[in-house]
């Protein structure tokens, strides 16, 4: 009896805890956001020379203008205009390129029209007209991983009959980034 | 309510105790004339408009830095050798907003934890956020009687270095305002 007549007195009290409990929830003196916070972080992007841009040994026109064209694709070299490459002379190639980054990102390709290469001993310029393989790429590579991508760059020149002999070389920045 | 509800239980306590003191006197009769109070507060709300991002950067490729969201406009800014980026998902950074509704000319507080973690996708990395607010307290417009409303921003600051995974990297905190 005495258990029971406990009981009783404890339920009524329950009552009023459970009331006074649910009370803040009714009368709200305070309430909360829950807010999202993000960022993505990507690993740097990098560039890596692997080969310079190279038009070769070439013989001059004896007359009139000719052209040297090195493919950015495949670095083969076309001569126009009376010129003939040299065969035992300096082998031509492209400009070539790997670059590192975020898989799945893309990036773009910047560089100058053109630049201008210079006589050795001398103040003579030839200038160059750039071209390269893409104008933008994906890196490619497992998601989340590293990615890689390989591009070119070619050019073209312009050779006359009057254009000294000599060895001509100069230099031009070529810039990669994340788009 | 809750203020209602302790201006309620002080006015029966004064006529209560104004009762007893008749009774101690033993005066055949006596009045008291016993004013009532309530003041009663609507609800105190607080509205998300806006999550806090600070859109994606590029790591450091070697050395540290800080991305920055300004709690105020939302700027972000960098120092040290990382990239900020305007590409990729989630590229638009901007500070938490929020807006307070409540009983007008009513002051409240603005509680913002001083840190919390944001875990890359995928892992355990995480990246402690250091969390700024315009301020820590504020007062609704308006007057009693009326609705009022008042708002305010939650920016942050992260380190950044050139070990920091690469990543999307997420997590929540919670805001709260209270009447004060």
């Amino acid at each position: 009896m005495q258990i029971q007549s406990l009981a009783k007195r404890i339920l009524p009290l329950a009552v009023v805890a459970a009331a006074v409990f649910a009370s803040p929830a009714l009368a709200q003196t305070s309430a909360n956001q829950s807010t999202t916070g993000t960022i993505g972080i990507y690993q740097p992007i990098q560039l890596t020379r692997q080969t310079n841009l190279s038009f070769g040994t070439v013989m001059r026109p004896s007359s009139g203008t000719g052209n040297v064209v090195i493919d950015a694709q495949t670095g083969a070299l076309t001569a126009t205009g009376g010129i003939t490459q040299v065969s035992n002379g300096n082998a031509a190639s492209r400009a070539t390129f790997t670059v590192t980054g975020d898989a799945g990102m893309n990036f773009n390709v910047q560089y100058p029209q053109t630049f201008n290469m210079t006589r050795q001993n001398g103040s003579e310029t030839i200038p160059v007209t750039l071209n390269a393989s893409v104008g933008s790429a994906q890196l490619v590579g497992t998601t989340g991983g590293v990615g890689t991508a390989n591009f070119g760059i070619g050019g073209q020149v312009s050779i006359s009959n009057t254009t000294l002999s000599g060895s001509y070389s100069g230099t031009f920045t070529v810039t990669v980034a994340y788009q | 309510m809750n203020t209602a509800r302790k201006h309620i239980f002080a006015a029966f306590a004064v006529l209560a105790s104004a009762a007893l003191a008749a009774e101690a006197h033993a005066q055949a009769q006596a009045s008291q004339t016993t004013s009532s109070t309530a003041t009663i507060f609507q609800p105190i709300q607080l509205a998300k408009n806006s999550d806090l991002s600070f859109g994606n950067i590029v790591r450091p490729i070697s050395g540290n830095g800080t991305v920055t969201i300004d709690p105020a406009n939302g700027a972000r800014s960098a120092s040290g050798p990382l990239a900020i980026i305007n590409t990729g998902p989630n590229a638009t950074p901007g500070r938490a907003s929020y807006t307070v509704t409540g009983e007008g000319g009513q002051n409240f507080s603005i509680t913002v934890p001083a840190s919390f973690n944001m875990t890359r996708q995928g892992s355990a990395d995480t990246i402690q956020v250091t969390l700024s607010s315009t301020a820590g307290a504020g007062t609704l417009s308006g007057v009693l009687g009326t609705t009022g409303t008042s708002t305010f921003g939650v920016g942050g600051t992260i380190p950044v270095t050139n070990g920091t995974a690469s990543g999307a990297y997420a997590g929540t905190f919670v805001v709260t305002v209270a009447y004060n």
